[in-house]
């Protein structure tokens, strides 16, 4: 019988003494610094560095967007990319989407059309919608699914997501 | 670990040394990092170190048709970026576009692309198979409906990179930062001796892509979903000179070149992969007769 | 050494009602109460929770299926920077085992571990990179034994178990090793024979449930003993009543607290890390969070049980059912979970929603060192639905009957029997529900040439047309609502009823996406005829039991509790002279008693309290040279008894549907020798948004008479006909039998 091996736990974080890189950059309009490790993740930075724990971690393997966030504008997998990658760089996470008390016009689509389910895909998929609608205002069906295929959804069936996306792009 | 940050190639190649492990979009290597398949004391971050883009240029002296146009690409350039150009080879373009969902698209770059390791998932979890130093393939043994068809004697995982098939049979050349190849020769199938996939040296660090215009090219890609999985099969073909080249993606342990149909026929697939030599059959015809 | 971490407490769970909402009243398509805090990304999931001098607990897994336990050194990890405790089974101050329905699954293994990811051993670190490496130093030595991994040959190879908890249950006692449950059903003439028969034999993959927020929790020790512990779930109470006795606790100094959760459909209703890491907290004495990831939650969680199934359909040559035979064998794994249910389930629903007069249906579940399984949306009569529907079109095809007119010639209806021999009762409008799917117009075939990705193979842009074949499925799906067979479980619900008319609700029903809290808050706001109502953060210390968010209960349950509550509300704050009062009350279904264990008929009145019907109507495009599908058309009607909110009702329908057809095209975990090799979404496909078509739905509106408002659950029909119905478009477009599911390309090409 052969055997095989365990996946190791997600750099999550690592001893202080290890944080050696320092970062500096643009979140949501902000400038932020973080001390990191060279192989932590953007996302690991987001969540437990930068208290923004909006972007998801689902797979860790780029796989289902859920923690689709823009970097310089580009629509990435923040669990992919090395918090050091985005040093000097401007982030956007779903946290920096509303204007204060206004949700963004995907946001309130999302509620309005009941694309929200148990929510674990929501933030992404609203990040990655709000990217589609920047480049293309009016996109047509067959451009939204494509725009929106690296998101998985494992609750909705899709179908009311596609109607906050039509939604959003008529407010 | 650490992560160096060159801002030139000399620095970037100078980082290189001593098993310093090379960053370009993460897509792939994160991951393999993360599960600690790849190991790397160094990480060096060639962002800033590569060059990325795509240009018209004028044909070399190694050209196979120095009359035609030729397109130069840095290799640190992002797939999103290439399957946005319009004025490279559809082949190119689709592949591209079919590689990875939007988001990895973003980040992958061409160069990383054409390094991308095999998706085989007994390797992925480290069984000890043969192309981690084994004795045996696990694949050839045990489930292998996504392995390969063609040079899989000794280890029977497929090639990921659509772009690599599309590139193959365009007749791309690239550049490293010591020698210029046409990138045929850049894989090879890996023997008891010496189970590497591809002929870089240590530290040596792919630099820019050359590639013909082609008159007609195409890529079409078999999943196993509509969208955003890996090759079942994908058939890139391109006429270049007047010249008919295919090249094929997921079907052998690196990118596989074709010189005609009837050489799918020396295909030699397993109990669990004769289905795609079905599939590339068809896919083949169809893709040349769209030429 | 290590320190206390010195990171803001964040997100630190809190216990007071936070959740202001927009109205709606039942009936109405009301957004959800969460969506605004989901849509910003400020709702606290299980793994955004964090608490002050928080470790990290980490799991050490079995990398065997099957091996006995040498030696455990745990040594060298107590030993690393940072870690405050390494557990062994020789630390679980209670009961060793644990399990849903039986405990027949170690806390932590001891001498044997019987699937590839078993806990063997816990660590709780600083930082989770401490707590991987730490746990990746516990030392076990282990001896592996051959894996049983082929079902039928689990019934004769040594058994699993020393003894097997399921068999002194008044279950059918079955000799054979392994066997966790067999039961079977005799209904009539089992021998009748019929003018015409057909055969088949069908199988069907394990499907993960894959829902998309792995499983996490924090568990906070209380400094007197006892400890809160909060996670996604979908039973808060029954969480409780399995990690107390292992943590040799009375079941009220542990707390369970219902997080944020990502998804769950069936696979939450097991334990993940509850007790692991309210062991690791006790011990500590320190908050301890344990998050999975997603190769950790494939084995985190049970599956879809795989199944093979033996049928035979006769009837008369004008198409009326007259005998059904089916034999099903599921393979449930290495622990029990609710595999004595499914394995029941699975038999009750085996013949679908039609009447026949006789009927020999045998169900058995075995033991292997398979991935351990249990509930999943559809629970059983998934894997029945797919056999039973092909065999019915199978059977159309012989006779020259259209399928649909099959169907409703054989539909039941309220008045006969089921062959336990209950009667239904209630409302099951399967002929109008046929009709209504029937009826949906088809789409238009498409011209040529047209998009790729609207073509077979998508964006994959692998055919103009060549190769191409329409086919068009219908399909049928039938499964109970709410517990069955004497397994009644209740829902409570507690109202604070304040002098100025607003109100506080309390109830421990587990919102894991389907809405149930806006179900809850919606009658509430009915009942008590205001808006100004808040939900209370579910938790196991403020009110009884809610029962599972599981089997299509949840709105029915709930519903009844919270209207039940509210109404009492109002008559005592009378009596009261208008103060405030605080009300509870519990809800219960109409009675059910278990199946003869010999039998399988029924011992009261009912085994199941009511049923619902699906029926699904399907287009497909299949390129038949290169295998590859387009799903691109599904129409459905549903029978919902009363949609309480039709835009819940609607996302319900859509998302089930997808998850069948998940099953239908891609979804299985591979196995070799019972290690799980696609434990990633690289490997395990779901569909994206580009495999989901357009899903027309109409909603069959029939009371059920006895649930409030009439409403029936609605989460598991559509998944249970989907694939049925899928798989069935797919023949009609292949000529290919396609008994086994996933289909994918090798099952369509031509070899």
């Amino acid at each position: 019988m052969r055997c095989g091996f365990w996946r190791n736990v997600p750099w999550s974080g690592v001893w202080h003494e290890d944080r050696g890189v320092k970062i500096r950059l643009t979140v949501n309009g902000e400038p932020r610094e973080a001390d990191v490790w060279a192989g932590e993740s953007l996302l690991t930075t987001l969540r437990d560095t930068l208290e923004l724990p909006g972007s998801k971690n689902a797979c860790e393997q780029g796989e289902c967007g859920s923690c689709s966030v823009l970097l310089d504008g580009a629509l990435v997998c923040a669990c992919l990319v090395l918090a050091a990658q985005a040093d000097g760089h401007e982030v956007t996470t779903v946290e920096g989407l509303a204007d204060r008390e206004e949700l963004h016009r995907v946001q309130r689509a999302f509620v309005e059309a009941g694309a929200v389910q148990c929510g674990f895909c929501t933030p992404g998929l609203v990040v990655a919608t709000a990217a589609l609608l920047e480049a293309n205002p009016d996109p047509s069906d067959d451009e939204m699914r494509e725009a929106l295929s690296g998101n998985l959804c494992r609750c909705t069936g899709y179908a009311k997501i596609f109607d906050a996306v039509r939604l959003a792009a008529r407010s | 670990m650490q992560l160096v940050r060159p801002s030139s190639v000399e620095e970037a190649v100078a980082a290189l040394r001593g098993g310093a492990v090379a960053l370009g979009g993460g897509t792939d290597l994160v991951p393999l990092l993360r599960d600690r398949i790849v190991e790397a004391e160094t990480l060096v971050e060639l962002h800033a170190a590569v060059p990325r883009g795509v240009r018209r240029c004028t044909p070399t002296s190694t050209s196979p048709s120095p009359s035609s146009a030729r397109f130069w690409i840095g290799a640190g350039t992002p797939l999103a970026v290439l399957e946005a150009e319009p004025e490279i080879p559809t082949t190119l373009r689709e592949a591209c576009r079919l590689a990875a969902s939007p988001q990895l698209r973003a980040m992958g770059t061409i160069g990383g692309n054409l390094l991308q390791a095999t998706r085989c998932w007994y390797w992925r979890l480290k069984f000890p198979c043969w192309l981690h130093g084994g004795e045996t393939c696990d694949a050839k043994e045990g489930q292998h409906r996504e392995h390969a068809i063609f040079g899989n004697e000794r280890c029977a995982s497929a090639h990921p990179s659509d772009p690599a098939a599309a590139l193959l049979a365009l007749g791309a050349r690239i550049r490293t930062d010591r020698r210029d190849l046409p990138l045929a020769e850049l894989y090879r199938l890996p023997t008891d001796d010496d189970r590497s996939m591809t002929t870089l040296e240590p530290g040596e660090l792919i630099l820019e892509l050359e590639l013909p215009a082609a008159e007609s090219s195409i890529y079409v890609k078999a999943m196993d979903r509509q969208r955003w999985a890996f090759a079942l099969v994908g058939v890139a073909a391109a006429r270049v000179g007047g010249e008919t080249r295919i090249a094929l993606a997921g079907v052998a342990p690196v990118p596989w070149l074709v010189s005609s149909p009837e050489e799918l026929e020396q295909a030699t697939p397993l109990p669990g992969t004769a289905y795609k030599l079905e599939i590339a059959r068809a896919l083949v015809q169809r893709a040349l007769a769209q030429l | 050494m290590s320190t206390i971490p010195t990171r803001t407490p964040r997100r630190t769970p809190s216990r007071t009602p936070t959740r202001r909402l927009e109205p709606g009243r039942v009936g109405d398509p009301a957004t959800r109460h969460d969506g605004v805090p989901k849509v910003t990304g400020e709702f606290a999931y299980s793994s955004d929770l964090h608490a002050a001098g928080m470790l990290w607990g980490k799991t050490v897994r079995s990398p065997h299926a099957h091996a006995r336990v040498v030696e455990i050194d745990t040594s060298e990890a107590r030993r690393l920077p940072g870690v405050h405790a390494v557990l062994t089974h020789e630390d679980v101050p209670g009961q060793k085992n644990y399990g849903l329905e039986f405990a027949d699954q170690p806390v932590l293994a001891s001498d044997r571990v019987r699937y590839f990811g078993e806990a063997v051993a816990l660590v709780a670190a600083e930082e989770p990179e401490q707590a991987r490496r730490a746990a990746a130093a516990v030392r076990v030595v282990y001896e592996p034994l051959e894996p049983v991994t082929e079902m039928e040959r689990a019934l004769e190879q040594e058994p699993l178990h020393p003894d097997r908890p399921t068999m002194s249950h008044g279950y059918r006692d079955d000799p054979r090793p392994n066997v966790v449950r067999t039961m079977v059903i005799r209904h009539g003439d089992p021998e009748a024979e019929g003018e015409v028969s057909v055969a088949g034999v069908y199988e069907i993959g394990i499907q993960d449930q894959a829902f998309l927020g792995p499983e996490s929790g924090l568990a906070v020790p209380d400094g007197e003993g006892g400890v809160d512990v909060y996670v996604a779930t979908q039973w808060l109470h029954v969480d409780r009543d399995q990690v107390a006795p292992c943590l040799g606790l009375p079941p009220e100094m542990v707390r369970i607290h219902l997080s944020g959760v990502g998804g769950a459909f069936g696979g939450r209703e097991d334990l993940s890390m509850q007790i692991h890491g309210a062991l690791l907290a006790l011990r500590t004495g320190r908050p301890v969070k344990i998050v999975y990831n997603r190769q950790e939650s494939f084995v985190g969680h049970i599956h879809r049980h795989p199944a093979r199934i033996w049928c035979e359909h006769r009837a008369t040559r004008a198409g009326k059912l007259v005998n059904v035979r089916i034999r099903i064998l599921l393979d449930g794994g290495a622990y029990a979970s609710s595999s004595t249910a499914v394995t029941s389930n699975a038999a009750s629903f085996a013949l679908g929603p039609y009447a026949v007069e006789n009927a020999l249906i045998e169900s058995t579940c075995v033991y292997t060192n398979n991935p351990p399984c249990g509930a999943m949306r559809g629970f059983g009569a998934v894997q029945t639905c797919f056999a039973g529907e092909a065999q019915l079109d199978k059977l159309a095809t012989k006779l020259g009957i259209d399928p649909v007119e099959l169907r409703l010639l054989n539909a039941l209806a309220p008045g006969d029997r089921l062959p336990t021999g209950q009667q239904i009762e209630g409302s099951l409008p399967v002929a109008e529900v046929i009709r209504c799917a029937a009826a949906l117009p088809l789409p238009q075939a498409e011209s040529l040439p047209r998009e790729a990705i609207r073509l077979p193979g998508g964006a994959g842009n692998t055919t103009r047309g060549e190769g191409v074949q329409r086919g068009i499925g219908f399909a049928v799906g039938f499964k109970n609502i709410c517990y069955s067979e004497g397994f009644d479980d209740s829902t409570a619900a507690r109202v604070i009823l304040r002098a100025d008319g607003s109100a506080e609700i309390n109830c421990a029903a587990a919102e894991v996406g389907q809405g149930v809290s806006d179900v809850i808050l919606q009658v509430a706001r009915t009942e008590l005829g205001t808006d100004d109502v808040v939900l209370a953060p579910p938790e196991t210390a403020s009110v009884a039991s809610a029962g599972s968010a599981s089997a299509s209960r949840m709105t029915w349950m709930a519903a009844g509790a919270v209207q039940l509550a509210c109404r009492a509300a109002l008559e005592e704050r009378k009596r009261a002279g208008g103060d405030e009062v605080d009300v509870e009350r519990i809800y219960r279904h109409a009675r059910t008693t278990p199946l003869d264990p010999e039998t399988g008929q029924i011992t009261g009145d009912r085994a199941h309290v009511a049923f619902a019907v699906a029926a699904m109507r399907v287009v497909v495009e299949v390129d038949v040279e290169l295998g590859l599908t387009r799903v691109v058309w599904i129409g459905t009607a549903q029978d919902v008894g009363k949609a309480v909110n039709p835009l819940a009702v609607a996302g319900q329908i859509e998302g089930g549907t997808a998850q069948g057809l998940g099953l239908a095209l891609m979804e299985e975990i591979q196995t070799r020798d019972g290690l799980i090799t696609n434990a990633s979404f690289t490997d395990y496909l779901i569909p994206t948004t580009l495999d989901m078509p357009p899903v027309e739905s109409v909603l069959v509106e029939d009371p059920e008479p006895g649930a409030p408002y009439g409403a029936k659950g609605v989460g598991e029909p559509p998944t249970v006909v989907s694939t049925a119905a899928i798989v069935s478009a797919l023949r009609d477009a292949t000529g290919r039998e396609l008994a086994r599911v996933p289909v994918r390309p090798d099952d369509i090409v031509g070899l």
